[in-house]
C-alpha cells in the first residue's frame, strides 16, 4: 500500500482506537494525519511526472502548505472531481492546524471521523479523475499549480 | 478588517434557521466570521446533529446535505469567503457544554 493510503488507514485507527472515552490526543493525532494522507497524496501524485525517479523525493520536498492552499483556493478546474479535491485540501488544512496547535479546542470523535470522511471521499475523487473520460491535461494543470509560481 | 455588514448577518442567520427547519436531524448551526490559520476570512459553521444521526450509517449523506445546503444558499464564496464546517453529536455537545457550539 502507498504510503497516502496507509496514513488514511492509520487516522481512522487513532479515530476509533480508545473505545469509551477517546484520547484528545489520539483524535487530533487522527485529524492531522487525514490532512497529511491528502498532501501526501497530491504530493506523490506530482511528483510521480518527473521523469528521473530518484529525483521525486527532492522534488517532493518543495511543496509549501500555504502555497498548496492558495492553489487550492483558486482552482480553476471545471471538473468537480478536482474542485472537491481542492476544496477538502483546504478544509482539512484548517483542522489540521487546529488539532495541531489549538490547545482550547476539544475533538470529538464524530467530529474527527467527518473529518477523515473528507479525506476519503477525495480520495475516491481523485481516483475517479483517471478515468479517460476526465481531462488529464486539467489534473496536471492543478498538480503543477500545487508548486509552481502561478506569476506569468 | 473584512466584516459582515448587519444585513448579510441577518441573511445568514435567516438562511441557517431555515435550514435548521428543512433537516429534521440537526439540532443546532452555529456561525461565525473569522480569519482562519492563514488569514483567510471565512464562515465557521458548527453543527449539532441528532444522536440518531451520529449513530445512523447515512452520517456521511447527512453530512454532505447540510453542507451543500448551506453553501448553495449562503454562498459564502461570493461573498468573498472561504467555509469552515464542523459537525457533532448532540450527546456530545451535551456533555461538553462548550458556549462556542451554541
Amino acid at each position: 500500500m502507498a504510503f497516502h493510503d496507509d496514513l488514511l488507514d492509520q487516522a481512522d485507527h487513532l479515530a476509533r482506537r480508545d473505545k469509551k472515552r477517546p484520547k484528545q490526543a489520539n483524535l487530533r493525532r487522527a485529524v492531522s494525519t487525514a490532512y497529511y494522507a491528502l498532501f501526501h497524496l497530491l504530493v506523490s501524485e506530482a511528483v510521480s511526472y518527473w521523469r528521473l525517479e530518484r529525483q521525486r523525493s527532492s522534488l517532493a520536498r518543495s511543496f509549501e502548505h500555504g502555497k498548496m492552499k492558495n492553489a487550492c483556493k483558486n482552482c480553476k478546474a471545471r471538473d468537480p472531481g478536482i474542485q472537491f479535491v481542492a476544496a477538502a485540501f483546504v478544509d482539512l488544512q484548517q483542522f489540521r492546524h487546529d488539532a495541531d496547535y489549538n490547545n482550547s479546542k476539544t475533538w470529538t470523535r464524530f467530529e474527527v471521523l467527518t473529518h477523515i470522511d473528507t479525506a476519503g471521499d477525495a480520495f475516491l475523487m481523485w481516483a475517479i479523475r483517471k478515468k479517460p473520460t476526465i481531462s488529464q491535461e486539467e489534473a496536471q494543470d492543478f498538480l503543477l499549480s500545487l508548486f509552481a509560481s502561478d506569476r506569468r | 478588517m473584512f466584516t459582515l455588514s448587519t444585513p448579510a448577518q441577518q441573511e445568514i442567520d435567516s438562511i441557517v434557521d431555515t435550514a435548521k427547519a428543512d433537516l429534521p436531524f440537526v439540532r443546532s448551526i452555529f456561525w461565525e466570521c473569522a480569519q482562519d490559520w492563514s488569514g483567510d476570512w471565512a464562515l465557521f459553521f458548527r453543527i449539532v446533529l441528532s444522536d440518531a444521526a451520529v449513530r445512523s450509517r447515512n452520517r456521511h449523506k447527512m453530512t454532505d446535505q447540510v453542507r451543500q445546503n448551506l453553501i448553495e444558499k449562503v454562498k459564502p464564496q461570493e461573498r468573498g469567503f472561504l467555509a469552515y464546517f464542523s459537525f457533532r453529536g448532540q450527546s456530545e455537545q451535551k456533555a461538553l457544554q462548550e458556549d462556542v457550539w451554541m
